[in-house]
């Protein structure tokens, strides 16, 4: 699979027509959101959570330097390695560099939406390593070689049906669509990459810059497993995830399992902050950490979509996002889908190759509601609209439709001649009090007539009545 | 109280009764009413597909229609929003603070004014239907408006309000959004459809004519019963 | 790589000297003072009610003994009715006081039970230990703290315990005493920063709620993916 935003209108209107995967995906949206309104009406701090994990997540960006310089300090501090990547190449060159040395065959992942975001097991593959995908999600979507669907539940578009085929068909076992038996299989085999894997690799949900720790939220077992068997941790951020304290991370816990999954807590929440230390019987030997830019310095420099980097990849905008519900997560043609992926697409991969995406929104705003870090998604995507006309990418139809509706608009008597006009033309073509045909309206639904008297006219009527 | 209409382009010209409703319940009310006839529209089809430059014209031609009204009252919760919310986004680089900031606070949407300014929630209207609410996106989630416009239905003799499942859900409409992804558009059109269907309501009221156009054509279309009906149109018929 | 540092943190510097523009949507004033922001949970009534209700929402299992014999008792019986044949059994000063290995060996002669006590310094043995606890179908442990909260158990790597002791084994029990249970995390945070500063204990601290899990099969929950299988708490309130 090998998608791009620029077909973003191809994806949608396929998905679109297709029932099944409609429905799959009307169910799953809609079970996460009555899951997460359960567990957030018993927080009466809500409120007050989302605004402080804001407020921590700008004081963080807006220090950014400082916090990565302590962060590295405190790393290194305690005993890991920190390697700053400028692009996905400087990662994966680094990743590499560490499998020839300790001469590892084996890699065990756990989810870390950064490495899809460059494409890390690709090119593990192609230098002869076994990247092993390990979060049941992210196993089903590598056997089947495709993207991740969701932010937080990457195999979301698939049936159980369909997974029942896939493993019988990648994995040569009997067909069962009974999922306690497909997890099963999947436990079996992933166990045993597990022991035998070099190096594990993970990604970070939030970097502590005091204390120098990562943060790893799962539920399965497979991040613990993949950071704690192996003899070298590899944890890929991007530059965004640091956050100044440890004390700052109580109230991103309380905000994050409750909006992605509707839990009070996911099951394991991993505090790592060094590699085995003198007197542990197990843990890595090595721990490295790298810092991705991977164009997020890009990002920063504009004060306008800054806040986009504050998201703590919850998915919960995606859940909500009437759109992301009914094109599904392909459509957006990124790992990075739904309203955050909408603004953060086009600012990663540049306007010209996302167009669509800003206006594939009705404005809604219902992701800024549910944000538990309070970006202002739904304003970003109204910014990248202008930056689009701004940068002369709109169509020129509409920008001369502008033009005259300008026209139109800013002289009232031209308004009210031209008001008069359509009327009149209406009423000589017999059309008068009939509905309008509208392109791209009509088609589906009914479309009212023009109202005989405008209320400009009525208005000046009743004026005339009451003077009299 | 004097109270200027601001009666939006697409009310003007599809649906002028809404603004003749709301200029009856204003006086009803006990507000003096006047409509600045100068004006054409606030700007927000060109601000919302990204077109600032026209539309800071038609603001700073807004600003300049309103310049002297005490209360502007408008009968649509999206240009309410424009107004209140935008205009001091795209004009704050324009020096005009002070002329801005008073007229984003004269502004409001009218479910809004006539409960929480003039403290009218009973005009002595009597309809006696079962109706569901459709709560509109820039009504509910820019303005915070939720509850104005049930205390305002509730106070009708006779009405049955049928809360839908999920009335927050967006319509569908967002402007230019309806025809630029019919597709999706209309499917979202259908669920609330299905939701308005779902309550037997005979009439969905909302505050925007724009989600009244959509789901209205949505139902006629399907050839659901439930007719789409202006708050406005609602309160106001009958005085 | 300097290189790379450089100019990143060089580009990072730069973009910050264009400040952030004013948010016109309003952020009401915020706190950050963490009792306020966990208030409801702050209260330290009733907190072995309180975790118990929350662990077993997240399908723990608890059990709450008076007395020692009820808590070897109660390990006994998890033991035989899961039929292990391995038991690990973590350093934790609770393993050691109550000695859970020595007594349940000698009222289980058929069960092998197997501890942390290796030269931690030898990776040899480490690999052992890793393949021994790899084949132990269920480990008993202490813990250090616990949250009411959320039902979560948290264990601290160190010479005490590994990490993969509690993640290994498909059956996991963890000792506890009431005096190890937070009311919140926020509470349990500050209380590791005045004891620890930045310095914290170990190498990882893992937080733990309830069994491994997934629903990333049609939204179906399944318990025990790579993880725990089963969850379980003695707790020993004498």
């Amino acid at each position: 699979m090998n998608l791009t935003p620029k077909l973003f209108k191809t994806y949608a209107k396929r998905n679109l027509n297709n029932p099944r995967l409609r429905k799959t995906y009307r169910f799953a949206t809609h079970h996460a959101l009555a899951n997460r309104l359960q567990v957030v009406g018993e927080v009466p701090e809500w409120e007050a959570l989302r605004e402080r994990a804001h407020c921590i997540k700008e004081e963080a960006i807006d220090h950014l330097d400082y916090y990565l310089e302590k962060l590295e300090v405190s790393v290194t501090g305690n005993g890991g390695k920190v390697f700053w990547a400028r692009d996905g190449k400087e990662a994966s060159d680094y990743i590499l560099s560490i499998a020839r040395r300790i001469r590892a065959r084996t890699v065990v992942k756990s989810k870390s939406m950064t490495t899809e975001e460059i494409g890390l097991s690709h090119t593990l593959e192609e230098n002869q390593l076994e990247p092993v995908e390990t979060d049941l999600g992210e196993y089903i979507i590598q056997l089947a070689h495709e993207w991740p669907s969701h932010i937080t539940a990457p195999a979301l578009h698939k049936t159980r049906g369909e997974i029942g085929e896939l493993f019988a068909e990648k994995l040569g076992i009997p067909y069962t669509d009974v999922p306690e038996e497909l997890c099963e299989v999947a436990r079996k085999i992933l166990r045993s990459k597990f022991l035998a894997a070099e190096i594990g690799i993970s990604g970070v949900n939030f970097a502590l810059a005091d204390t120098g720790t990562i943060v790893i939220v799962e539920n399965e077992g497979n991040a613990r497993l993949s950071t704690t068997l192996p003899k070298v941790h590899i944890a890929v951020m991007g530059l965004e995830k640091v956050i100044p304290s440890f004390v700052d991370l109580p109230v991103f816990l309380r905000l994050l399992a409750r909006s992605s999954t509707g839990q009070k807590q996911t099951s394991y929440v991993s505090l790592i902050s060094s590699p085995r230390k003198p007197g542990e019987v197990d843990g890595p030997e090595e721990f490295h950490l790298v810092i991705l830019d991977n164009g997020r310095t890009e990002l920063l420099k504009d004060p306008k979509v800054r806040e986009s980097l504050f998201c703590i990849r919850c998915g919960a905008c995606l859940n909500t996002c009437p759109i992301y519900q009914r094109v599904g997560g392909h459509s957006y043609g990124s790992v990075y889908s739904g309203p955050i992926g909408a603004v953060i697409t086009p600012l990663f991969q540049g306007l010209e190759v996302a167009k669509d995406l800003p206006y594939a929104s009705s404005l809604c705003g219902a992701c800024s509601g549910i944000c538990p870090v309070k970006i202002d998604i739904h304003h970003m995507l109204l910014y990248l609209r202008k930056q689009l006309v701004d940068q002369k990418g709109t169509p020129w139809q509409e920008r001369l439709a502008m033009k005259l509706y300008l026209a139109g608009m800013k002289d009232s008597t031209l308004y009210r001649l031209g008001s008069r006009a359509l009327r009149i033309a209406l009423k000589l073509s017999g059309k008068q009090s009939k509905p309008l045909t509208v392109p791209g309206w009509t088609e589906t639904r009914d479309f009212p007539p023009l109202a005989v008297k405008s209320f400009k006219t009525m208005w000046k009527e009743l004026q005339r009545e009451a003077e009299l | 109280m004097r109270v200027s209409l601001f009666i939006p382009c697409l009310t003007d010209q599809f649906f002028p009764r809404v603004g003749i409703n709301l200029y009856k319940i204003l006086k009803k009310a006990g507000a003096i009413v006047d409509y600045p006839s100068e004006q054409t529209c606030c700007g927000q089809p060109a601000f919302n597909s990204g077109y600032h430059e026209e539309a800071i014209e038609l603001a700073q031609r807004f600003l300049q229609v309103f310049r002297s009204s005490e209360y502007i009252v408008s009968p649509s919760g999206s240009c309410t929003s424009m107004v209140k919310m935008f205009y001091p986004e795209i004009l704050e680089d324009l020096g005009l603070k002070e002329t801005l900031h008073d007229v984003t606070r004269k502004t409001y949407e009218f479910s809004d004014f006539l409960v929480n300014v003039m403290g009218v929630t009973d005009l002595g209207v009597y309809f006696p239907h079962r109706v569901t609410y459709h709560d509109a996106c820039h009504l509910l989630r820019e303005l915070q408006v939720k509850q104005a416009p049930r205390d305002l239905i509730r106070k009708v003799r006779g009405i049955e309000l049928v809360e839908m499942e999920q009335s927050e859900n967006c319509c569908g409409f967002g402007g230019t959004f309806s025809v630029k992804y019919p597709e999706i558009s209309t499917a979202m059109a259908e669920d609330k459809a299905a939701s308005i269907a779902q309550t037997g309501a005979e009439y969905v009221v909302a505050n925007d004519s724009s989600c009244l156009m959509q789901i209205g054509g949505c139902l006629s279309r399907k050839d659901l019963a439930a007719k789409p009906l202006h708050l406005a149109d609602l309160l106001g018929e009958s005085l | 790589m300097a290189g790379s540092r450089t100019e990143i943190l060089g580009k990072i510097r730069l973009a910050l000297t264009n400040p952030r523009a004013e948010h016109h949507h309003g952020h009401e004033s915020v706190t950050s003072d963490l009792k306020q922001l966990f208030a409801s949970v702050w209260s330290r009534d009733g907190l072995v009610e309180k975790f118990q209700r929350e662990f077993e929402a997240v399908s723990g299992e608890f059990t709450l003994c008076d007395s020692e014999a009820a808590a070897l008792a109660a390990l006994r019986k998890i033991i035989v009715s899961s039929n292990a044949q391995r038991v690990a059994v973590s350093l934790h000063a609770i393993c050691s006081w109550l000695k859970v290995a020595e007594r349940l060996q000698t009222e289980l002669p058929n069960v092998q039970f197997l501890t942390e006590a290796i030269d931690s310094e030898n990776s040899f043995e480490r690999a052992r230990l890793k393949d021994a606890l790899e084949k132990a179908p269920l480990s008993v442990t202490g813990c250090e703290y616990l949250l009411a909260e959320s039902g979560t158990i948290v264990n601290t790597a160190g010479s005490q315990a590994s990490r993969q002791i509690s993640l290994l084994p498909s059956i996991h029990v963890a000792l506890a005493t009431p005096d190890q249970i937070f009311p919140n995390m926020a509470d349990l945070f500050l209380g590791l920063q005045r004891k620890h500063g930045t310095n914290l204990p170990g190498s990882a601290l893992t937080f733990i709620t309830g069994p491994s899990r997934t629903a990333d099969i049609e939204k179906v929950l399944i318990k025990g993916v790579h993880g725990p299988t089963r969850l379980l708490v003695v707790m020993l309130s004498a």
